[in-house]
């Protein structure tokens, strides 16, 4: 007889399990409350990759005549993109709904909740199982400022509504697409502040957050580091909002407040009652995703940060395996970070701070975009390529890079760092010419004191 | 119909045998009788012909493994026959289970795990004939170390080996430094059993229950090797060969064997047979060394000098060509092991089983000798007898070395 699955949640993390739980030859039942795809498909990866492209077509308009074509002036059309917008995420919508059917998963609409004893029940009635999946993801954190709810003030859902106009737009968060929420609305002529809690970009190296920072600046975009969002109120020039940065209070006057934090989604399921523990908002789970409720798994968005699609799609396999009784643990050291800035950011594996804290020595290979051919010819030399590599064996620590097309060229260190590749073997890659890859190469060769077309250290220095 | 190729028995003493080179690839076409690969014993080498016309289906042997005797080679068949033809055939195969007696390296990779068919939707096994899958930080890593990477057991995607996987290798094994050695390792080298050194610590371990005894008598070799000397030109001039010492040892030794016929002898369950032909082998080493082999001159009782000289040239040119025959390396009834060329004086030369005992000789040093109630300088060499007690005790092996003595003494009793 073969193994029953429950799976509650239908975003990324819950398809993925579900279709590796069919595989495996389990009865799988997915719970979704809402829309198949989850965050990423309604609200946050898909929509913003939509924009994103009619912001990088813009970019590229605008800087026609550098390019030597004649001066272009794109312009937005608000309806035409949300038409786009709604139509792309329905038909992925569709496909999902499509994937599923066809693996044989079985799909229930309806709020779920856990018995006592870990059972799924929906609408009241029970569905028994042999193993569960929460995939339930993460809600927008609750705004911090004080005062009465106000309209102007809400998660990204509100600034995806670009039918209503507004002019100057604060955007608080840590998470990614904050900025590339204040990158898409720049590029169309608000004015922008983006209030990060702590550090820019805190999962790249300090060096790629810098160079985005300045070249979002020279867009136009404010970024504040440090900030946090207090009261915000009404006042006859929109809205009064009061920051904290860098221990500082100023105010600023805005028309919209974006709140693009995220917390896990613990809330509704009654963990507690199942036995399910809970720490710093998250669900604890162990190496294999098991829940302090054996039997219970739970991935993705639910587990805590970072909140990516692919790191929860990647969980769902692991647990759906484990569910079977794989016991596999989950390797959450190389998932990849995107910024779909123009240009992109990506990074993957440490930091160069985090190196320096875990290893005794560390070099650093870093080859800027000036003397990559394919940068230069294409007028896109203000990224950079940046390799960790750790000092007895070369081993490759992390890779950053700033530059077109890093979230395609980030998955090459992926699959370096899963190889356990060292500096010698990236050294030795052939990349095409012209490519950004090239520099990627570089910047191994140049941790190994020989980088060919970008000068190497001073090893004095 | 597709057929398997086995591993066929050349003789009665044969086992395994190592496969050591294909002549056709995968698809090319064979015809029946042709060869399609060679393997070698300890003894010999020699090829493995088609048991029928068609396309070579499967190669199933590795260059390097050790197959028992009766172990699938290989597939051949019609062009057109399916796969499933083929996995028959290995389905079928005896020795499925224990086919394999050692592989190249030391990677464990049972040779038939093709035969087993992977399941529907599981992951079939890693290609045998895939490389060993380590990442270029554990290959780093294991080297650095001085852990050879081939003993460590991978954790990863059809075995591969992480770093994981060499520090856990590191963790459990006898020495593992934690912090960077200050001089540079020196690496330890893992040489891979040749079936020569395969056959050699089988025959010796075969000696470990043999109560064994050496008795040794120093001679005197002044006269013997005068007598080569005097000899040597006539000899070369009528025969075209070398007169060379290890002749006279050979004759020296079958007329001593004459004498006393119980060292000619060797144990058989409850009785000992004494064997009439003086079949006498000798030690020699291959060419590229690696052990040792023991050709044999058959019946050396009955054959003159030059005779023993010839057929001694033919063995030792086919030594050295490699294509020594199973005729000469077997039916030996005592060996002679002379170990003058690498300047011993005394040792304890192994009995060759089932033969009983084994005539050592030592290097030739001056020393002084009483000639005629004087002392002078003379040339000397020790005569070591190994013997196995079970078969006789010190009374022949006296008798046999007081033989030796004499017809050294006398050496022109060998041209009798």
């Amino acid at each position: 007889m073969s193994k029953k699955i429950v799976i509650v949640g239908g975003g990324p993390g819950g398809v993925a399990a579900a279709v590796r739980a069919r595989q495996l030859g389990a009865e799988t039942i997915l719970v979704e409350m809402k829309h198949l795809g989850g965050v990423c498909m309604n609200l946050g990866c898909i929509p913003m990759r939509i924009l994103g492209s009619a912001s990088e077509a813009a970019a590229a308009a605008l800087g026609a005549e550098r390019l030597g074509l004649l001066p272009l002036t794109p312009e937005l059309d608000p309806e035409a993109l949300k038409k786009r917008l709604d139509r792309t995420v329905n038909y992925l919508r569709l496909g999902t709904r499509s994937l599923l059917k066809t693996n044989g998963v079985t799909v229930i609409e309806g709020n779920a909740a856990l018995t006592p004893s870990g059972q799924v029940q929906v609408e009241g009635k029970t569905l028994a199982s042999d193993a569960v999946i929460l995939a339930v993801g993460a809600d927008w954190a609750p705004p911090e400022p004080s005062g009465a709810p106000l309209d102007e003030v809400g998660p990204p859902d509100l600034a995806l509504d670009l039918t209503r106009p507004h002019r100057r737009m604060l955007i608080a968060g840590e998470a990614d697409w904050a900025v590339e929420l204040a990158a898409f609305f720049s590029r169309f002529g608000r004015r922008v502040i983006l209030a990060a809690p702590g550090d820019f970009l805190p999962r790249f190296d300090r060096q790629i957050g810098s160079r985005l920072r300045a070249i979002l600046k020279k867009d136009g975009i404010e970024v504040l580091r440090q900030t946090r969002v207090g009261a915000v109120k009404r006042s006859a020039n929109g809205l009064d909002v009061t920051l904290t940065v860098k221990g500082k209070t100023e105010t600023r006057a805005v028309d919209r407040v974006i709140l693009a934090d995220r917390t896990p989604r613990t809330g509704p399921l009654d963990l507690p009652r199942a036995g399910i523990e809970t720490a710093g908002g998250a669900v604890v789970v162990n190496s294999r995703l098991e829940t302090t409720r054996p039997g219970v798994f739970a991935i993705g968005d639910l587990v805590g940060p970072p909140y990516y699609s692919h790191k929860a799609s990647a969980h769902g396999i692991t647990a759906a395996e484990n569910a079977m009784g794989a016991g596999r643990e989950f390797d959450g050291r190389n998932i990849p970070s995107v910024v779909y800035t123009r240009p992109e950011a990506a990074s993957v594996g440490l930091t160069e701070k985090q190196a320096r804290a875990e290893y005794d020595r560390v070099v650093v290979g870093e080859v800027p975009y000036g003397f990559n051919a394919r940068a230069m010819a294409e007028l896109e030399d203000g990224g950079v390529a940046r390799a960790v590599f750790g000092t007895r064996y070369q081993k490759l620590l992390g890779v950053h890079l700033l530059g077109p097309q890093s979230a395609e060229l980030i998955t090459q260190a992926v699959m370096a760092l899963k190889l356990e590749a060292t500096a010698d073997e990236l050294a030795a890659l052939i990349a095409p010419h012209p490519s950004y890859a090239e520099s990627l190469a570089d910047a191994a060769r140049m941790a190994l004191g020989r980088a060919m077309y970008a000068p190497n250290p001073d090893p004095a220095a | 119909m597709a057929e398997g190729v086995y591993v066929p028995i050349w003789g009665l003493q044969m086992e395994e045998a190592t496969v050591s080179e294909w002549l056709k690839a995968e698809g090319d076409p064979v015809s029946e009788g042709e060869a399609l690969l060679i393997i070698e014993t300890y003894k010999i080498s020699g090829e493995v012909n088609s048991p029928a016309d068609g396309v070579m289906k499967r190669r199933v042997g590795r260059v390097g493994q050790v197959l028992k005797v009766g172990a699938l080679l290989a597939v051949v068949g019609a062009a057109d026959d399916p796969e499933t033809e083929v996995e028959r055939v290995i389905r079928e195969m005896p020795f499925v289970t224990d086919q394999a007696v050692s592989e190249p390296g030391a990677t464990p990779a049972p040779a038939t795990e093709r035969a087993t068919a992977p399941a529907a939707g599981e992951i079939a096994d890693a290609d045998p004939d895939a490389p060993l899958q380590a990442t270029p930080l554990a290959r780093k890593m294991a080297r650095d170390a001085g852990l050879d990477i081939r003993t460590v057991t991978g954790s990863g995607e059809n075995g591969r080996i992480f770093a994981r996987d060499v520090e856990a290798a590191l963790k459990s094994g006898p020495a593992s430094p934690a912090e960077p050695p200050a001089e540079p390792l020196a690496e330890d080298r893992i040489v891979p059993l040749t079936s020569l050194r395969r056959a050699i610590i089988s025959k010796t371990m075969q000696t470990v229950d043999i109560p064994y005894g050496a008795l040794s008598r120093t001679v005197q070799v002044d006269r013997l090797l005068d007598f080569r000397r005097e000899l040597a030109d006539a000899f070369e001039r009528k025969h075209g060969l070398k007169f060379s010492l290890t002749h006279l040892l050979f004759k020296a030794a079958a007329q001593a064997l004459g004498e006393v016929p119980i060292l000619n002898a060797r144990l058989d369950g409850d009785r000992i047979v004494i064997h009439g032909g003086k079949n006498i082998g000798m030690v020699v080493t291959p060419p590229g060394g690696g052990g040792i082999m023991i050709p044999v001159i058959r019946n050396v009782q009955a054959k003159p000098l030059d005779r023993i000289a010839r057929e001694w040239s033919g063995i030792i040119g086919r030594v050295r060509s490699g294509t020594q025959t199973m005729e000469d390396l077997t039916g030996g009834t005592f060996t002679i092991s002379n170990v003058g060329a690498l300047g011993i004086d005394v040792f304890t030369p192994v009995i060759h089983p089932p033969e009983s005992a084994i005539l050592g000789v030592s290097r030739i040093v001056e020393a002084p000798v009483v000639r005629d109630g004087a002392i002078v300088v003379g040339r000397t060499l020790s005569l070591i007898i190994g013997a196995d007690h079970r078969v006789f005790d010190a009374d022949p092996i006296g008798e046999f070395l007081a033989a030796m003595d004499r017809i050294f003494q006398n050496p022109a009793e060998m041209l009798i």
